[in-house]
């Protein structure tokens, strides 16, 4: 599923957050948003799942402007896994994970076999099956969005839109959930905060400041000394190892 | 053990009725379950005798009055389960939020006005509706634009609102001084099943009967609302047109209540809760019990308004309001006060 966006601007209260952004998310790409707090990366991506509307410009799914889609089209074509927040209520967790299956019912229709199935399913690819009867409130954190993981691909959608999902979690489900989401070949878009997280997942990198977009290009041709001084104002060393990903070490 | 396999349904269903049989043949008459039982089964068959006084109690007194304790019960049970979804607060519940005083207020107004009937229709259930209707909305209105519709906001609004409309009636009944419509104002403070009617329980029965399918049908739509708006966005439904017209839904069915009862607090809160703590919170097995534990709760407190004073009747709504402030003030200081069972 390729994503365009065209001069997209939006502004809260007299402040420009997306000032005019053009961008192409191509079909089938790991794409990372970086950038500075603030950048406007999380508007754009609400911009792209729905919950914002831009002031001017206009989003594209497959070329058709996404005005033209219904909500529910929209989420049978891409899913949304956002920062993980907390539920202040209790669901069993095969539950949570049905609720990915709301795009293809109707209003008053039940969950059949194959919903059932596809729960399952996405339960065990996230490596939850063994939890499927227990009470959403009493997981961790981590497996919490594992379960908020399952759900999305439960979804059945060919893009993923990640809104700093691993946020919080400490870096053993960062990686978990990542190595989850790019076995899975979807088109993907990522805001991400850690630089080096980014450069090990992602085909391609948008940077972000300001509102507008700064360069875009693959990890190492984003990731240089001269542009991390430039967006964040530190100092670092870029290694490039064997296989050619890159570190990042800030000195 | 799974609590929700249809087994368990079946066996509480059964339960149910058994128990509501029995306390059928409760009160100052006493009749016993054999005698009730063969009344129940006469009367469905039509060949109930004109003579047995036995049974002109039960068709006449005790049947209507079970039905509006069924209706009553199951429509405040779930009218208060569904608020929670809408407002997203475990706490929301027809009474507390002040919509049971609203319509309260819109039928002692009708009564005072002297607007009982419209073109020959009985008015003070649409004045009731109306009253409902419009505390729920400004509830909604200060909820979602003067802040987060956390809970203390909606709670502390909706007493407020409570408190309004119960001083308005109060007010009316200081001012205005014909005692034979006095009566019937205070019969809508304190709740009272002493006006069970054949005819009005019919109306009442179809739209109960028809919302709760309705709701039931929809238990998607009120868990998504518990996962909020966003989310909803995200997995196709925008909640905003329909949490308008579930709040329609359920003032019209509280209103409708109110007329046929008056006010009758907490059953919309407590009902809920419990069923919650064993259940979960999915509403599509939540709504079910939620329907069958309000209707024996009520019945119960029926059965208590009737017994407790030899000779005369405490009104039911003091009864539930005995049970139902303790049940409130306990899951307000317990750990289970929320949605989560941590």
């Amino acid at each position: 599923m390729k994503i365009n966006l065209e001069e997209l601007r939006i502004q809260f209260s007299g402040k420009e957050i997306l000032k005019g952004v053009t961008l192409e998310f191509p079909a089938g790409k790991f794409t990372g948003l970086i950038g500075p707090n603030g950048s406007g990366k999380s508007t754009m991506l609400k911009c792209i799942y729905r919950i914002l509307q831009p002031d001017r410009g206009a989003i594209y799914i497959d070329g058709k402007a996404l005005e033209e889609y219904s909500v529910r089209e929209t989420a049978r074509k891409q899913a949304v896994l956002a920062q993980h927040n907390y539920y202040n209520f209790d669901f069993e967790v095969l539950d949570v994970v049905l609720m990915g299956r709301s795009p293809y019912k109707r209003p008053m229709e039940a969950d059949d076999e194959e919903d059932y199935a596809i729960a399952r399913e996405c339960l065990a690819v996230v490596g939850m099956s063994a939890f499927a009867h227990s009470s959403f409130a009493l997981l961790s954190g981590g497996e919490q969005q594992r379960i908020m993981l399952a759900r999305a691909l439960a979804q059945k959608t060919e893009c993923l839109i990640l809104d700093e999902p691993t946020n919080h979690l400490d870096i053993k489900y960062q990686l978990q959930l990542l190595n989850i989401v790019k076995s899975r070949k979807l088109t993907v878009v990522a805001a991400l905060h850690d630089l080096n997280i980014a450069a090990a997942y992602c085909d391609m990198l948008v940077a972000m400041k300001n509102g507008s977009i700064v360069k875009i290009g693959t990890p190492q041709e984003v990731l240089t000394r001269e542009f991390i001084h430039e967006m964040y104002e530190v100092e670092s060393e870029i290694i490039r190892r064997s296989d050619g990903r890159i570190l990042i070490v800030y000195e | 053990m799974n609590l929700f396999s249809r087994k368990y349904a079946v066996i509480t269903f059964f339960a149910c009725c058994i128990i509501l049989v029995y306390l059928l043949g409760q009160g100052t008459i006493e009749i016993g379950y054999r005698k009730t039982c063969q009344i129940l089964a006469d009367i469905v068959q039509v060949s109930m005798s004109n003579t047995d006084i036995l049974a002109d109690v039960i068709y006449y007194l005790r049947l209507p009055r079970f039905a509006l304790a069924v209706l009553i019960g199951c429509g405040l049970a779930v009218s208060g389960c569904v608020m929670q979804a809408i407002m997203k607060n475990p706490l929301a519940d027809p009474y507390l939020l002040g919509i049971s005083s609203g319509a309260g207020l819109g039928a002692v107004l009708a009564i005072i006005l002297g607007l009982t009937s419209v073109m020959g229709f009985d008015s003070i259930g649409f004045f009731a509706f109306i009253g409902a209707l419009a505390v729920t909305i400004c509830i909604i209105l200060i909820a979602f634009y003067f802040g987060s519709a956390n809970t203390a906001t909606i709670l502390l609004s909706g007493m407020a609102f409570n408190a309004v409309s119960a001083a308005c009636i109060s007010l009316i009944i200081s001012v205005y001084v014909d005692a034979e419509r006095i009566q019937s104002v205070t019969f809508w403070l304190m709740g009272s099943l002493q006006n069970a009617k054949w005819e009005n329980i019919y109306v009442l029965a179809i739209i109960v009967f028809c919302l709760m399918f309705y709701f039931y049908k929809n238990s998607r739509i009120l868990n998504l609302m518990l996962f909020g708006d966003e989310a909803a966005i995200t997995l196709g439904y925008d909640l905003a047109k329909i949490r308008m017209v579930y709040i329609f839904l359920c003032a019209l069915m509280v209103g409708l209540i109110v007329y046929n009862s008056g006010i009758i607090g907490f059953i919309g809160l407590v009902v809920p809760h419990i069923i919650r703590l064993i259940y979960g919170n999915n509403y599509k097995q939540i709504l079910p019990n939620c329907a069958l534990t309000g209707a024996v709760f009520m019945v119960l407190a029926d059965v208590a308004s009737r017994i407790a004073m030899e000779g005369s009747e405490v009104p039911i709504g003091i009864v539930v309001s005995v049970i139902g402030a303790p049940v409130f003030v306990y899951l307000l200081l317990s750990k289970n006060y929320g949605y989560n069972k941590k």
